[in-house]
């Protein structure tokens, strides 16, 4: 008895074998697709332009990587990917695509669509950076390399330096697909556009997306780390250059005013009317070390304050401002949906917050502490 | 020269825990979501009350026999003819419940990772080794369960990982969609927690029965409790509400956009590791499965009954392919399963408590 | 805690007799006899000799591998018998001469080497010195070297082997029990372990599993493994092979039981758990740590010896998308030109491998080394520059065999090795699914394994959490007080708090 059923284990695991590897994806069979751009093509087309890794000679020989950048158009971002395989030796896998990069018109499509092969294929690349670009995706993908760095790598290492700098959201396909469904809650993707100057890409803010369409605001940097500040986001570092004011500006180069900010506090303070929300104060308190003021030495703590005070102004305007962007857009960015829903659920009305939004009276208030001035007074 | 095949307190915790963890806590929270929105995990909490007071009842039935499992002691509360109708329905229940866990493996193996094998190749896999398993008895299953449970803090660490992306708003206000709606999902916990109903068969070889044993159950029960509603949390902190609906299991599916240092893609080490915890619960009611046949035809060995009882849950297991076949049927199951794990042991309990009838102690 | 503790030695029912209390000696010869045969629970190397002195019944008594059988001739027995003189300090001329009632203090010289004089009639007796310094050159084997510690190493004669035990273990509780095996060759066996402290049960079991041996010849130990083992087709050894006395040793005083056989150096352990395997004496010799450790680095050398190359295979023909964006680069780019599928790159690698070390063994130790450069640099160049085997395989590879090598027992590691062939195959079908699932037939197979009564997997399966800390870690000494419960000795306790001295001490 135990003999045979020795065999039998044995038997049926060697009939396992004998079969192949139906699964089998071999790396070096495959070719990587590093970063995609997709484009508006016409009413019921799609361009994709897939950036895959070339890999002739291996690194240790001396060779390099290289991109080959393919453009299709077709019905869906799956049907360009199966029409890439047919021009490519090799099978093609999206699984380590690093970057996403949405022309400026598909974008106010809705996206969900367009991402859903994305969140719905096992093996789709959750992880990959998103962006979306002024123009076309195409034509920044196109670009190859810039200096000796892969446009592939240097769009992802771009837009990771500006989340680094709180000057982006960190947003992946995951986030995206997040908020996208999300009623309480929009979100914003990096905006990326040709800089002629330098002749290179550059982060120009943030696009601000309502549920899953780009509005068509994008705020620029500054901006965009004040907004994130409010939001409770602070990355590595933030830094904030204000000018501030006349009495400061006392010779070349001197109006400004440089700080390195610590930590932010972001507080939303709302009010209520019958039952509705009738006003939300934020309060957002930053501390931070002043990095450069070229103006003077600071060497009491009242010059310190008065600058503190002067910022907290600056900033307070440039908040409110930021917000009626935000209203025009209506891109709830801050969650006020969200926070309803969770403390103040009574006042939440999840089908009418698209226009109670927009008619919100939103108001914020900075404060600015101080509380180094570097390695010099 | 044999070690006895005896578990201690420890291994019987972890039988039971392993056989409880099993194949539903993949899909546990959108189940949970569809019938209660993200109150969900406070069902979990309800759930593992209502299961202790299950653990209750099986334990005072298990102490009333304390030498003598399901399969014997049936017979002396009602007698030879019904208690071997009981045991075959019991028999029939632990393959069928194999079966399932079969299926949903299957299924969930092809929707994630392996896309093309064969399911009879995928479904051999865990046959084969899980028999292997199983036909070492009881000692070394508590063994195993015991071993492997040490790589449950993986999963909790990995989902762990996870909350730096969570938003603690997706499930307030707590209670939104009221207490009924809480209650009445408490099923769909119950089911995917099922699996503390082998107690039933491995209480005579406890070395320390009583309170201890009594202690292992409730401990287990806690432990199960609390690792289901923590992984429920996460999902339901981690995915907007309306994410929850189009996800079926959002447990692997929130790891997928995780990346560790060198470990990109964390869910496939999660499933990897979720495997194993599949293999204990198919083990185990291979076991009481096996049991029973070696039971109803008189066998001496155990060995040749697992074997059968795994080839019928195979043949089985090969009929249904899709997920929607599949979640039928776990539907079916579901309603048995209160027959199995709460309504024959209540009602042997009553009946040995009316008729006073006990295991005589000599 | 610490109140449980000093509880447990009040408690402790059993004090190791060392023969220190005094026993008197009778004035007859067989009731001498019986006590000390007592005393060393009939241990059948203990060897009486009659005499007759001055018409005088005497009777002589001695361990027979502690003696030199010269000594005994030509300064004890021959000098009796022919001056034939009951005064016997003028008589014999062996180097040292003691005379005593004591019987207790006759059995501790029988264990140093001293031969007894029992005289009918007489209550005292007479020790005297013949212990044997016959000692072919005693080397350490090169397969179990230490850094520190003793460099002694068994050799072929058992009696020389014996006696490196019976030194070490001055006890009279040592037995050693001969069994004589194989119809042709006659082969003398020894089984040999502490008596009060080794479960009986487990005795009874080796002599009845060595005295069911029925065969022509036993060459080996091999021989005797494959006789007794309980599970012969598995793939790990379940007896500790050592030609180490201090190993051995270790073991003996554990509560197991060691196996000797007359012409090899290499000796058995029984009943052993996997852990064994990954002990060194020297872990005791370095500081606690080191010693910890290293065990740690040992028990990470199993896993990768085990697993690396079939995780490799697997994520690189089924997952690689677990890799990160920048590594896979690396990879994928090592891979490119290389025509064979990774599985297929593994078994070539591996194959060199064990090639390679096998030519090595067989060769003398210059040679040797030429091979290895010559396999280990130039087939391992020449084979990437050639694009048959890639640079990351070369790497994994490596690794695992380096891997398996620091495990301190060599069947081990060769199981190991062989074991991962096998995993290979899983995770070339089927990617991570199928080395879980390979992995986890391993664990079954491990935590199902027993060897003589014991589980093999212990203390891991089944957990006991107190011995991890002399198994996969080693907490310094004075906090092992309980030897490992896997052998069921007779007595747990080992150390009775051995820095007690510390509290004691004044600032």
């Amino acid at each position: 008895m135990k003999k045979t059923w020795h065999l039998s284990i044995i038997f049926s695991t060697t009939l396992l074998f004998l079969t192949s590897c139906w699964d089998q994806e071999l790396l070096k069979e495959s070719k990587l697709i590093y970063g995609a751009g997709l484009d508006y093509e016409n009413e019921n087309e799609i361009r994709t332009t897939f950036a895959v890794r070339n890999l002739g000679i291996p690194v240790s020989q001396g060779g390099v990587y290289s991109n080959r950048i393919l453009s299709v158009s077709g019905s869906s971002p799956r049907d360009t990917r199966i029409k890439v395989d047919r021009v490519l030796s090799k099978q093609v896998t999206a699984s380590k695509n690093q970057l996403i990069l949405l022309g400026k018109e598909i974008a106010r499509k809705d996206i969900d669509h367009i991402f859903d092969v994305l969140y719905r294929d096992p093996k789709g690349p959750l992880d990959a950076r998103v962006g979306v670009v002024d123009g076309r995706a195409e034509d920044m993908l196109n670009l190859d390399h810039i200096g000796d760095t892969l446009i592939t790598e240097f769009m992802s290492d771009l837009i990771k330096g500006a989340e680094n700098k709180t000057e982006a959201p960190p947003m992946t396909i995951e986030k995206t697909f997040r908020y996208s469904k999300d009623v309480g809650q929009d979100y914003a993707l990096p905006y990326i556009r040709f800089n002629e100057d330098v002749g290179a890409p550059e982060i120009n803010g943030i696009a601000l997306f309502h549920q899953s369409n780009f509005t068509g605001v994008v705020l620029p940097p500054f901006d965009a780390t004040l907004l994130l500040l409010m939001a409770d986001a602070k990355s590595k570092k933030a830094s904030i250059v204000e000018n501030i004011g006349k009495e400061h500006d006392q010779g070349f180069l001197t109006q400004t005013v440089t700080i390195n900010i610590q930590n932010a506090k972001s507080d939303i303070e709302y009010s209520f009317q019958e039952g509705n929300i009738s006003k939300a104060v934020i309060h957002l308190e930053v501390r931070g070390n002043i990095e450069e003021y070229p103006q003077n030495h600071l060497f009491k703590e009242s010059q310190v304050e008065n600058i503190a005070d002067e910022l907290s102004k600056k900033l307070t305007e440039r908040g409110n401002n930021l917000l009626t962007k935000l209203q025009e857009a209506n891109c709830d960015f801050l969650g006020i949906g969200r926070d309803l829903n969770a403390y103040h659920h009574e006042a939440w009305h999840p089908k009418q917050w698209d226009k109670e939004f927009t008619k919100l009276n939103i108001e914020a208030k900075v404060k600015v502490k101080i509380s180094e001035t570097g390695i010099i007074k | 020269m044999k070690t006895t095949s005896t578990i201690n307190n420890a291994q019987l915790f972890f039988i039971i825990f392993q056989t409880q963890v099993g194949v539903g806590v993949l899909s546990l929270p959108s189940s949970l979501y569809a019938e209660t929105g993200t109150d969900g995990w406070i069902t979990l909490l309800i759930t593992g009350g209502a299961i202790q007071f299950i653990i209750f009842i099986l334990y005072f039935l298990c102490a009333r026999f304390p030498t003598l499992t399901l399969y014997e002691f049936a017979p002396k509360i009602i007698g030879k003819y019904a208690a071997g109708s009981i045991s075959v329905l019991y028999v029939a229940f632990a393959i069928a419940t194999s079966v399932i866990v079969l299926e949903l493996f299957e299924t969930t193996i092809k929707t994630w990772i392996l896309f093309r094998t064969p399911m009879l190749v995928i479904l051999l896999l865990l046959t084969v080794s899980g028999t292997y398993l199983a036909v070492g008895k009881i000692k070394v299953m508590g063994r195993f369960y015991q071993f492997v449970s040490i790589l449950i803090l993986p999963l909790i660490v990995m989902s762990a990982y996870t909350l730096k992306d969570a938003d603690i708003r997706y499930i307030l206000p707590v209670g939104q969609n009221g207490f009924a709606s809480i209650l009445k999902a408490t099923q769909n916990g119950i089911v995917s927690m099922l699996g503390f109903e082998i107690v039933l068969f491995i209480y005579p070889y406890v070395q320390n029965k009583g309170k201890a044993a009594l202690k292992s159950l409730t401990l287990a029960n806690i432990a199960v409790t609390t690792l289901y509603t923590f992984l429920t949390f996460t999902t339901f902190v981690f995915f907007s509400p309306n994410q929850l609906e189009v996800i079926p299991e959002p447990l692997v599916y929130m790891l997928k956009g995780i990346s560790f240092v060198i470990v990109d893609r964390v869910d496939l080490i999660f499933l990897s590791i979720w495997i194993i915890s599949v293999m204990t619960s198919y083990v185990s009611y291979l076991y009481i499965a096996g049991r029973g046949i070696q039971r109803l035809t008189k066998r001496k060995k155990t060995t040749g009954s697992i074997l059968i009882a795994s080839f019928i849950a195979l043949f089985f297991s090969m009929f249904s392919h899709d997920r929607y076949t599949v979640e039928m049927l776990s539907g079916y199951h579901a309603k048995a399963s209160y027959f199995f794990a709460l309504g024959f042991p209540l009602m042997l309990l009553l009946i040995s408590l009316l008729f006073k009838k006990k295991e005589e102690s000599q | 805690m610490r109140r449980g503790k000093r509880k447990s030695i009040r408690n402790e029912p059993y004090q190791i007799p060392t023969a220190t209390e005094s026993y008197e000696a009778f004035p007859s010869l067989e009731k001498n006899k019986e006590y000390i045969l007592s005393q060393f629970h009939n241990t059948e190397d203990i060897k009486f000799r009659k005499l007759t002195i001055e018409n005088i019944t005497c009777k002589l008594a001695y361990l027979d591998p502690l003696v030199d059988e010269d000594k005994l001739q030509k300064t004890i027995m021959k000098p009796l018998m022919e001056k034939n003189t009951l005064n016997i300090e003028d008589t014999v001329t062996s180097k040292e001469y003691r005379s005593s009632v004591d019987l207790n203090e006759a059995v501790t010289g029988l264990t140093k080497g001293f031969v007894v004089l029992f005289i009918e009639g007489h209550q005292h007796f007479y020790l005297l010195e013949a212990f044997s310094a016959n000692s072919r050159a005693v080397s350490e084997p090169i397969n179990e070297q230490v850094v520190r510690g003793s460099h002694e190493g068994f050799v072929e004669n058992i009696m020389q082997n014996l006696q490196m035990l019976r030194r070490r273990i001055e006890n009279p509780n040592l037995v050693i029990r001969f069994f004589k095996v194989g119809k042709t060759t006659d082969t003398k066996l020894a089984i040999i372990y502490l008596q009060h402290l080794v479960n009986p049960e487990l005795i009874d079991e080796v002599e009845k599993r060595i005295t069911s041996i029925k065969t022509d010849s036993i060459q080996t130990p091999g021989y005797v493994e494959e006789f007794i083992e309980d599970s012969p087709f598995s793939p790990f050894p379940q007896m500790l092979s050592t030609e180490r006395p201090d190993r051995l040793t270790a073991h003996i005083i554990e509560g197991r039981i060691g196996l000797l056989m007359e012409g090899s150096p290499s000796t058995l352990v029984m009943p052993v758990t996997f852990f064994a395997f990954y002990q060194s004496p020297e872990d005791y010799n370095s500081r606690w740590y080191i010693g910890s450790i290293l065990r740690l680095i040992r028990v990470a050398s199993f896993i990768f010896a085990l697993g690396l190359p079939s995780l490799y295979i697997a994520t690189v023909s089924f997952h690689s998308e677990v890799l990160p964006a920048e590594l896979i680069l690396n990879i994928k780019s090592s891979l490119e030109n290389v025509p064979f599928p990774p599985l297929l790159e593994a078994l070539i690698m591996q194959i060199i491998l064990e090639l390679l070390r096998e030519a090595a063994i067989r060769l003398p130790g210059p040679i040797a080394q030429t091979i290895g450069i010559v396999g280990g640099l130039v087939i391992g160049t020449a084979i990437v520059e050639a694009n048959l085997v890639s640079n990351m395989m070369i790497i994994v590879v490596a690794l695992t065999a380096i891997s398996s090598f620091a495990v301190p027992s060599y069947e081990m590691s060769m199981s190991i090795r062989l074991l991962g062939f096998p995993l290979m195959l899983l995770s070339a079908s089927f990617g991570f699914i199928g080395l879980v699932f390979g992995l986890s037939i391993i664990l079954i197979h491990l935590c199902s394994l027993e060897t003589f009564g014991t589980p093999y997997f212990s203390p891991l399966a089944p957990l006991r959490l107190n011995e991890l800390k002399d198994s996969i870690v080693r907490l310094p000494r004075w906090l092992l007080g309980d030897r490992p419960t896997d052998v069921h000795p007779q007595f747990n306790k080992q150390e009775w708090r051995s820095r007690r001295w510390k509290k004691n001490e004044n600032d």
